[in-house]
């Protein structure tokens, strides 16, 4: 062995999160029948390795928000910045999850992680440690030469995951990516996502409609106000506030709740519904 | 379901290797071989005196006969080039011309029209045209060919290329993949099938078409021309043989372009079973 280790050799100095900011975000959809205003004066500042979820009702915008911070949409206004630098296209230092896996279906599970350092300048093996690695990392050794459709939908989501933590992004943007799964599988790949996020330092912001979800895994959550999608309140989470079942837990997500349904813009009747839903179910408002 | 299940990875289920369109071992041959010793019964029984009916005993000197000239290894040797010609001069132009439709709306809208109704005219159709500006040489049997080739590849390229689904080419672009990547790395896989089924589709085609272009003009060699020749002669194991040849090749292209497509297909295998 040669005593020149190549970067990838040994295990990476975690990556330090980046630092995003944004001001005076707006967006709005151009349509036949006229203009959309689906977000409006986002202000949002995340601290490197901050973990931040962005929650509300469906139709709030908070999907389009994680969009134009993908960079998948640069006709915007205001300002997105990723450590002062402004985004306006997709960008490696920014990996993205959807609620969906999107993997490849034509690929591997190895050769759709792979796939995330094709712009990547690094030798054959290096990228092949890179992959394995990060596999490893979501629990996938032994699944390389699996396709997406052998998989179940956890397994598939965590390979999206590894696609998307192979390039050791500065951020990590998570949309529902739980959202498809059962329960059970929920709650595990949400303990898998916060050990992963103390192995990886990168900083993440969620996107959910799940409250609970959002109080085990944050730092801070947002709520989302709809039409337009408007920051109704920030709320911050305690380290005591991380049990499920701490009072601190449950008088948080009672707050997020009626932050949640503060909201103006639902009809009394959805109102009624959505109150009768969550104390029903305990969480998970849409 | 226990959490173990949940939690431990799940491969679902074992997954069959793909399985190819096969002869049936030897189901597939009952009905061949019925059908061959009825004829041979009606043959032995002289019925249509000696014109319909050859014996399988006369189409067994006929074969050994057209081997031993060389006759019908020349005419199927032609014919498989000509075909070979057509799938790689139409099919390259099928291709191009609907990845090129597929990818830039000004072409779609100025070839499109004419293509859709060149399309609708059947080969037959062709033949006159192509017989009066060509003469009855090789020019016109190769364009035939060529033109059967290109329809079905033009048609299922222009599809497939289409039909890359938005979420697929999203994904490319969050991992940084320019125009050309995506083109490569998203497009051209997801439209993989399609071209695939327009290949085994112009691959059954050419083969029809070229026959049948050979049968109609009848000069030269080809396995379309032995049989025409062998009516015109009154030799009935001559077209016999030829017919049966077409058949057997027929079949022998269609379990080639399965072969060759079934393992670039693997990744579908359970989307097609489930």
């Amino acid at each position: 062995m040669s005593s020149i280790t190549s970067p990838v050799a040994r295990r990476p100095a975690p990556t330090r999160g980046g630092a995003l900011s944004l001001s005076g975000v707006g967006k709005t959809h151009r349509l036949a029948e006229g203009e959309l205003e689906v977000l409006r004066d986002v202000h949002l500042s995340v601290a490197p390795g901050e973990f931040v979820s962005v929650v509300g009702a469906s139709g709030c915008g908070k999907s389009t928000l994680l969009r134009l911070i993908a960079g998948l949409d640069n006709a915007y206004a205001g300002e997105i910045r990723l450590d002062d630098e402004r985004i306006l296209s997709p960008s490696l230092d920014r990996g993205l999850v959807f609620q969906d896996h999107r993997l490849f279906p034509w690929m591997t599970v190895e050769q759709n992680v792979a796939a995330a350092l094709l712009k990547r300048r690094l030798g054959r093996e290096a990228k092949r440690k890179l992959v394995a690695e990060n596999l490893a990392l979501v629990g996938l050794t032994g699944f390389e030469r699996a396709y997406p459709h052998q998989l179940s939908g956890g397994m598939a989501q965590r390979a999206a995951i590894a696609r998307a933590l192979v390039n050791e992004p500065k951020v990590l943007l998570l949309d529902e990516p739980f959202g498809a799964l059962d329960a059970l599988t929920r709650l595990k790949l949400q303990e898998e996502l916060l050990a992963l996020r103390r192995r990886t330092n990168a900083t993440v912001l969620l996107v959910t409609h799940d409250v609970e979800e959002a109080l085990f895994l944050s730092d801070r959550v947002v709520v989302l106000q709809p039409r337009p999608g408007r920051i109704a309140q920030i709320l911050t989470v305690g380290a005591s506030a991380r049990e499920r079942t701490s009072p601190a837990f449950g008088r948080l997500k009672e707050e997020l709740l009626a932050a949640l349904m503060a909201g103006p813009s639902p009809a009394p009747l959805d109102l009624a519904r959505r109150r009768q839903a969550s104390s029903a179910a305990g969480g998970g408002v849409g | 379901m226990s959490f173990s299940a949940q939690s431990g990875p799940a491969m679902t289920g074992s997954h069959p290797s793909f399985r190819l369109p096969r002869l049936g071992g030897l189901k597939a041959l009952i009905l061949p071989v019925l059908l061959f010793l009825t004829w041979d019964l009606l043959a032995r029984r002289d019925v249509g005196h000696g014109m319909i009916f050859v014996s399988l005993a006369d189409l067994g000197r006929a074969l050994v006969e057209a081997v031993r000239s060389g006759d019908l290894p020349r005419n199927v040797g032609v014919s498989l080039l000509r075909v070979a010609f057509g799938l790689v001069v139409g099919g390259a132009l099928g291709v191009l011309l609907g990845a090129a439709m597929a990818l830039s709306r000004p072409l779609d809208r100025l070839l499109g029209p004419v293509l859709h109704a060149l399309r609708q005219v059947p080969t037959l159709g062709w033949i006159p045209l192509l017989g009066l500006w060509f003469g009855y040489g090789e020019t016109p049997k190769l364009l035939i060919a060529a033109k059967a080739a290109m329809f079905p590849l033009l048609l299922n390229a222009y599809e497939g290329l289409k039909g890359a689904k938005a979420i697929h080419l999203e994904a490319g672009r969050v991992l940084g993949f320019g125009g050309w990547d995506l083109f490569w790395r998203v497009r051209l896989p997801s439209a993989l099938p399609m071209l695939l089924t327009g290949l085994q589709q112009a691959m059954a085609f050419t083969w029809i078409a070229c026959i049948g272009v050979e049968i109609l003009f009848g000069a030269g060699p080809g396995i379309g021309s032995m049989i025409e020749h062998g009516q015109i002669q009154g030799r009935m194991d001559t077209v016999l043989l030829g017919v049966v040849f077409v058949g057997l090749i027929a079949y022998a292209i269609t379990a080639l372009s399965n072969r060759l497509i079934a393992p670039a297909l693997r990744w579908r295998e359970l989307k097609e079973a489930s």
